[in-house]
């Protein structure tokens, strides 16, 4: 060969191979159509990642539940309680203890339910719930039903996404639909925006309207920290695998760079943060909208792996001036020990069960004294 | 700006395709100005540290080699280490955005630092008492001259290198002498960050006025040509640590930027962020817990751990080299070999003939040939290497994990010294087997040495160690494994390793047909893209 041609032939030979790998990918590992496939290959689900926000909510959402994946029918505001089972029913003469949060809270709130039968457990979660959403559900269920016992989730990692508004924008590689107010101060006061809509019918309606969509895209430009058009907007960017993993990429730093603005791993909070002034200000509402409410507030605070007890000293200020109680999980579960976690960031079942008798054990010792105990739906 | 970033990029792209366009000379000013550039996006005032070194070392490279300095060229030199002590030091860049909403004015908020006023006095101070004792330095006999200079560099280098590396160090171990002196080490302690590349960059200049002395290199007429062997941007942040008289001739020659060059250099490049990207920093995170763990590791645990920093630190390292070497040629320099497949080492003598070669061999060349080398009696040539070895370990930094490190592998040469003169003379050539088999046993060895390096306290490494030997066969993993890019590149990469290994220097393109090489590329290409949401990490030798 003429060594003149080389780099050419080189550059040829490399675009093809990747062309070549791209078409692969999508021929070999093609993400199911079926939306009620819940469990793609790992593969298949890795190359979907990078697919715009709109792409995969379109991939998701059918003009009915029927033709709809199952995950977009959580976390809607107004219809978040976990469904009762036998061990999560309001019974006579119980306690009333409802758990808002994410999935941590959730299973917590489950063990609580198995350990002592004089607790009646109500659960509202969202996957990934961030702690606005917890507390935006806590104040649409307190006007539906009194319960002896607040509960709000927190976990570390959800703090930095205070000013996003939707699962959908929150998570980038695993997009939920469900919506939630966004808090920020105005002239000092604690003020919220409520999006556009607030359940899975109305967000159903939304998504097929070309028109209330796009001003709903508008609204999130407006109150939405994490939208990006890049990453939101369906393109044909979509369609190539390798362009596809290039967007994740893009969104694995964005999104770092603006959880750094909150968050990072070595020296923790930043404290003048909005979002860690939002969530002092959600965490004082929250205990005092509930004493006014007779009902006892506590605070689960979840140290996410290696991520220290971060979460805990940025609250534990506010928390002993304001006299909440609270269980953060990181004397239970040194957030440094792995070995406290399952692979997906959950407790592992003991230590799961041995949070939720430290809950039980709180609620026993704190509850003695109300006027209101365990009290049924009035 | 590290390389593992996309401002990198756009810079590289935006500095070659202006480099192009210019005139050999104009060239090089312009890669000085992008050196300084890519300096000062990390730190500007540190920039001038850069220059100081710059300078002493030119000064006295020219008063070793030639006696004197023109008066033209002196008022120069003067002028630019005044202005730089004004622009990088005393103003304080820093505070523009802070005063526009600060009551006090801009001008006085620039000028606010009185330290740095300090600094730029010291700078004139220095200045005037040269150019006062000028005459006396031109009067002096030649040895005399050459010593003083000689050790002028030396002194001022070095000294650079402890106020700002190993102060802290020694203030922190003599403490009870401190304390007994009636001094307060906690006063004493300096809050300063280490600049990077200070080690690299201290000994390149430091082996310029050493080899003029020696008579080994003329000293450059051209201050901007020897700022640019200092400051060179691949080579500036972690080496490799080049030699003037292989580096300042294609400084001052035009370069040829053929297609086959760049092509070369952008394999390499390729290369590096492969091993840097997919490799080093998808292992990281395994590494890091299992270092920084806080609970009883298995024997799983710390085999797995001990061998991915292993990996770690070679692709971290070798990776930053690779993309050094491969810029630096796109614009047509070559960049010494840094790493040579070091882990196919079969004793501590090739492993240190094949790794960090720029830093080996400046450690042999000015430190264990000074101090007698491999000659006189086998009790003095061991003190040689253990001197060598234990301040290589320094070099590393000021912590005793490097320097127990650094005497691990001067023991491990004297060892093997003892058992090659002791082998009878007539060897039998070994087979691939038994080849084999000494690579691996060495390779656990130098596995072994990588714990010492990376732990940060003598609890740290028997906590890594113990349960390797009281806990064997206990299968059970605390720890997550490396990211999926990194589990699916690395038979990329051993095959890379090997197939560089035998290739014994020769090209990859050289070796295998170009089908082959480009779909090796292209997977590594694609690998990379994988890797790219990975959480970056910096590179492991900024640190020294």
């Amino acid at each position: 060969m003429n060594t003149s041609n080389k780099p050419v032939c080189a550059l040829l030979w490399i675009a093809a191979y990747m062309i070549l790998i791209d078409i692969a990918i999508n021929v070999v590992f093609p993400y199911p159509k079926d939306p009620h496939n819940i469990s793609p290959s790992a593969i298949a689900q890795f190359f979907e990642y990078g697919r715009s926000i709109e792409g995969k909510l379109t991939r998701m959402t059918g003009k009915t539940d029927a033709s709809s994946a199952p995950i977009i029918s959580a976390g809607w505001l107004q219809d978040a309680q976990i469904k009762p089972t036998s061990n999560l029913q309001v019974r006579p003469n119980t306690t009333v203890v409802t758990v808002y949060g994410m999935s941590h809270a959730v299973l917590l709130a489950q063990d609580l339910a198995t350990i002592d039968k004089s607790l009646s457990v109500r659960i509202f979660g969202a996957p990934g719930a961030v702690p606005t959403w917890s507390y935006a559900s806590y104040l649409f269920d307190r006007q539906q039903q009194h319960s002896d016992v607040v509960v709000l989730g927190i976990m570390t990692l959800g703090v930095p996404l205070m000013c996003t508004t939707s699962g959908a924008t929150n998570h980038f590689e695993s997009v939920e639909p469900y919506t939630y107010p966004r808090f920020f101060f105005s002239n000092g006061m604690l003020r919220s925006a409520l999006p556009p809509f607030i359940s899975i019918d109305q967000y159903r309606d939304t998504f097929y309207n070309p028109d209330k969509w796009n001003s709903y895209v508008k609204w999130l430009k407006q109150y939405d920290k994490y939208y990006d058009p890049l990453l939101f907007h369906k393109t044909f960017l979509d369609s190539s695998s390798l362009l596809r993993m290039l967007r994740r990429a893009y969104a694995h730093t964005s999104q770092r760079s603006k959880m750094a603005e909150v968050y990072e791993d070595r020296n923790g909070f930043n404290g003048n943060s909005e979002e860690v002034q939002i969530l002092l200000t959600v965490i004082r509402k929250f205990s005092e909208d509930a004493r006014q409410n007779n009902s006892l507030p506590i605070i689960y605070i979840v140290n996410n792996v290696f991520l220290s007890d971060h979460l805990f000293t940025i609250l534990r200020p506010t928390l002993f001036a304001d006299k909440i109680l609270f269980l953060s999980t990181h004397d239970i579960c040194p957030p440094n020990d792995p070995r406290n976690y399952l692979p997906d960031s959950h407790f592992i079942p003991s230590k799961n069960m041995e949070l939720a008798r430290a809950m039980a054990k709180i609620i026993m010792e704190n509850n003695h004294n109300r006027s209101v105990r365990s009290q049924l739906v009035r | 700006m590290p390389f593992n970033s996309v401002t990198f990029i756009t810079f590289f792209i935006l500095v070659f395709t202006l480099y192009k366009q210019l005139p050999h000379r104009a060239q090089n000013i312009f890669l000085l100005i992008a050196s300084y550039v890519f300096y000062a996006w990390w730190s500007l005032p540190f920039l001038f540290l850069i220059i100081i070194s710059t300078i002493l070392d030119y000064v006295c490279g020219l008063m070793i080699g030639e006696g004197c300095i023109p008066k033209i060229k002196r008022h120069v030199i003067a002028s630019w280490l005044v202005l730089s002590a004004f622009f990088l030091i005393v103003i304080q860049w820093n505070n523009i955005n802070a005063a526009q909403s600060s009551q006090k004015p801009l001008f006085s908020r620039l000028f606010s630092d009185k330290s740095a006023w300090c600094i730029l006095l010291a700078t004139v101070l220095i200045i005037l008492a040269f150019n006062l004792l000028y005459d006396i330095f031109v009067r002096l006999t030649i040895p005399n001259r050459q010593r003083l200079f000689l050790i002028l560099s030396i002194a001022g280098n070095l000294s650079i290198l402890c106020a700002f590396k190993y102060l802290n160090f020694f203030i922190d171990n003599l403490q009870p002498i401190l304390h007994a002196l009636g001094f307060d080490s906690n006063r004493l302690h300096l809050q300063i960050v280490l600049p990077v590349g200070l080690s690299f960059y201290i000994f390149m200049t430091m082996s310029y006025t050493i080899d003029i002395y020696r008579r080994r290199l003329i000293p450059t007429k051209h201050i901007h040509e020897y700022a640019l062997f200092v400051a060179f941007f691949p080579k500036l942040l972690a080496g490799p640590i080049e030699r003037a008289v292989a580096f300042l001739p294609q400084i001052t020659k035009k370069r040829d930027l053929t297609t086959d060059k760049v092509m070369y250099g952008l394999q390499q490049t390729l290369y590096g962020f492969f091993k840097k990207v997919v490799i080093a920093d998808g292992v990281a995170a395994t590494v890091s817990s299992v270092f920084g763990h806080t609970y009883q590791l298995s024997w799983t645990d710390a085999t797995l751990g001990s061998f991915l920093f292993t990996i770690q630190i070679y692709c971290d390292f070798s990776g930053y080299s690779d993309i050094a070497i491969g810029t630096a040629r796109i614009l047509g320099f070559d960049l010494m070999t840094n790493f040579n497949f070091p882990y196919f080492s079969r004793n501590p003598s090739e492993f240190w003939g094949r790794w960090h070669i720029s830093l080996s061999s400046w450690f042999r060349d000015y430190v264990f040939f000074p101090l007698g080398g491999p000659y006189g009696s086998p009790s003095r040539w061991m003190r040689n290497v253990l001197v060598t070895f234990l301040l290589v370990g320094f070099w590393h930094g000021a912590a005793w994990n490097y320097i127990l490190w650094g005497l691990y592998h001067g023991i491990l040469l004297c060892l093997h010294r003892i058992k090659v003169s002791l082998r009878s003379s007539k060897r039998r050539p070994q087979h691939l087997l038994s080849k084999s088999l000494t690579t691996l046993a060495f390779f656990v060895l130098i596995n072994f040495s990588w714990i010492l390096f990376r732990s940060s306290s003598p609890s740290q490494i028997a906590d890594i160690v113990r349960p390797l030997f009281h806990d064997i066969g206990n299968l059970k993993l605390n720890v997550a494994l490396p990211t999926k890019a990194a589990l699916l590149g690395f038979p990329i990469f051993l095959f890379m390793e090997f197939l560089g290994n035998s290739a014994r220097g020769k090209r990859i393109d050289q070796i295998i047909p170009l089908p082959i090489w480009t779909a090796l590329d292209a997977a590594m290409l694609f690998i990379i893209l994988l890797a790219l949401a990975n959480v970056p990490s910096g590179f492991i030798y900024f640190q020294f």
